[in-house]
């Protein structure tokens, strides 16, 4: 949802279970693949500061690794989905 | 006779080998399990070779085990495939398994066909069920980008051609670095030469830069945010679309300092302090017939550049444009077309000059080849002003090759 509020090229269907996206590979693409530059990169980083407030800080403490649209959405993901795990679980 | 018939017997026996171990060579085999644990949850993400049709997925098992003991069965809860990842499916485990048990392995059952038999496909993994080593993992990932992606912005262009029977030259690199470990902190170089008058705006500059941007359309977006939380997928739906119809995404504020150069015989270098103020868009589709692509721009609405007698107001705006026809075989796979303008104010003489100076640099490339760094193809290019700090004017017209990094300006 991040992703496709900065861009027209990315489609994303929640309503469904799994989620539907357009492209439908689109966590195997790059960010600069769907239309994004460094400069979008960290408004994404942004968005994702304000709908995430819990990992708030390793957005900002890994800024330099994260504002690159030569990263696979994929990765980017992944990121995100161990912060939240280590916020959740106060690892 | 019995010749004969060993040999068509040796025959049959040898079809029926290969029709044994043959294998359909676009089966989705697993490639990659990550095994997770921890509050209570366990499950695995398998990835496979290939895209997965998810109504084949017949079944899947998975078996624990410690370093060098024997595998254990466990009790698979549920799968179910992942959105925008059609080549990875999540294994959901009744939790329960030791905590010595450090392996998993993980079995996907996949109908190979109408009336096919049902192949299993398997992959093995450690258990992470730590989540701060997940997370150091996570990074390894990110970082993982091939060394000339590694920067943050790396966009070269050199080129050469001939012109009444002399070599020329022209160079237009631009490097952009982030600072590891201060926020929003970035280095650049940037070096525009030529190799004959007329054609060379004699520019480098050097520094350092905070930048910070801001988002736009604040509203709208929590609205987003609250709709999906609450299970309203149309609501939700329905505010991204009004957000991805907006121009613009968020302000972008810079303030900087760099070293400004003429980086020729004239050695004329300056101590700047550069701020801005600007405006970046959405990434906007274009639906050419059997080429889409995307548009994109950014203006720069008002900055400054002051120095010890410098003080330039200035102003401008960029553009790209991508276009990628869908014809495998077109010989031009993808098109760009980029702009960028800037014009300064002079408040103060400088070289001689004061007033308004505009700059405008505009490329057309036609890419015909690449590998997965590299990006090969023809560049026209348009460059007409003057930059700063001797602001020699320049009118040229450039057509040559072009080699630029993958990553930049995709």
């Amino acid at each position: 949802m991040a992703v496709a509020s900065l861009t027209a090229l990315v489609r994303v269907d929640a309503s469904r279970d799994p989620f539907m996206t357009n492209p439908a590979d689109l966590f195997e693409r790059t960010f600069s693949n769907v239309g994004l530059d460094d400069n979008q990169m960290e408004l994404l980083r942004e968005e994702l500061r304000l709908s995430l407030p819990c990992i708030a800080g390793d957005l900002a403490a890994h800024a330099a690794d994260l504002d690159r649209a030569g990263l696979r959405i994929g990765s980017y993901a992944a990121f995100l989905h161990a912060a939240l795990r280590a916020a959740s679980y106060g690892d | 006779m019995s010749s004969n018939a060993r040999v068509w017997g040796f025959l049959c026996l040898l079809a029926a080998l290969l029709c044994a171990v043959a294998r359909p060579s676009d089966l989705p085999a697993v490639s990659l399990v990550e095994a997770f644990a921890g509050g209570g949850v366990e499950y695995a993400e398998v990835t496979f070779t290939t895209a997965v049709e998810w109504a084949r997925v017949r079944g899947a098992r998975a078996q624990s085990s410690t370093e060098a003991g024997r595998w254990e069965e466990r009790e698979v809860a549920s799968w179910a495939a992942l959105g925008g990842r059609p080549r990875q499916l999540r294994v959901m485990l009744a939790a329960g398994t030791p905590q010595a048990h450090t392996l998993l392995r993980v079995c996907v059952s996949l109908e190979t066909g109408a009336g096919q038999p049902v192949r299993e496909t398997c992959g093995q993994a450690r258990w992470e069920r730590e989540a701060a080593a997940e997370l150091r993992r996570a990074l390894d990932g990110l970082s993982r980008l091939p060394k000339t992606e590694r920067e943050k912005s790396v966009l070269a262009s050199v080129y050469m051609s001939r012109q009444q029977g002399s070599t020329v030259g022209s160079a237009d690199i631009s490097l952009v670095r982030s600072d590891a470990g201060a926020r929003d902190v970035s280095y650049f170089v940037r070096l525009k030469r030529g190799s004959l008058a007329g054609m060379d705006p004699h520019h480098m500059e050097a520094g350092g830069m905070w930048r910070r941007s801001i988002l736009m359309h604040r509203a709208e977006r929590a609205l987003v945010r609250k709709a999906l939380r609450r299970g309203d997928w149309a609501g939700g739906a329905g505010a991204l679309q009004e957000l991805q119809s907006k121009w613009f995404a968020g302000h972008t504020v810079e303030v900087g300092v760099k070293l400004e150069g003429d980086a020729s015989g004239v050695n004329r270098w300056l101590g700047l302090v550069d701020a801005g103020w600007g405006l970046q868009s959405t990434t906007r589709r274009v639906n050419l017939p059997d080429a889409p692509g995307w548009f994109r721009f950014r203006l720069l609405a008002a900055g400054v550049e002051a120095g010890r007698e410098q003080a330039r107001v200035k102003w401008g705006a960029g553009a790209a444009l991508m276009i990628a026809p869908r014809e495998q075989t077109a010989p031009i796979r993808r098109w760009e077309f980029t702009a960028e303008a800037v014009g300064r104010w002079l408040a103060r003489p400088e070289w001689g000059r004061r007033g308004v100076r505009a700059w405008l640099q505009a490329d057309a490339k036609a890419f015909f080849a690449g590998t997965g760094a590299m990006r090969y193809g023809l560049r026209l290019s348009l460059q007409r002003g003057a930059l700063p700090p001797l602001f020699a004017p320049v009118n040229s017209v450039q057509l040559g090759f072009v080699a630029e990094s993958a990553g930049a300006a995709e």
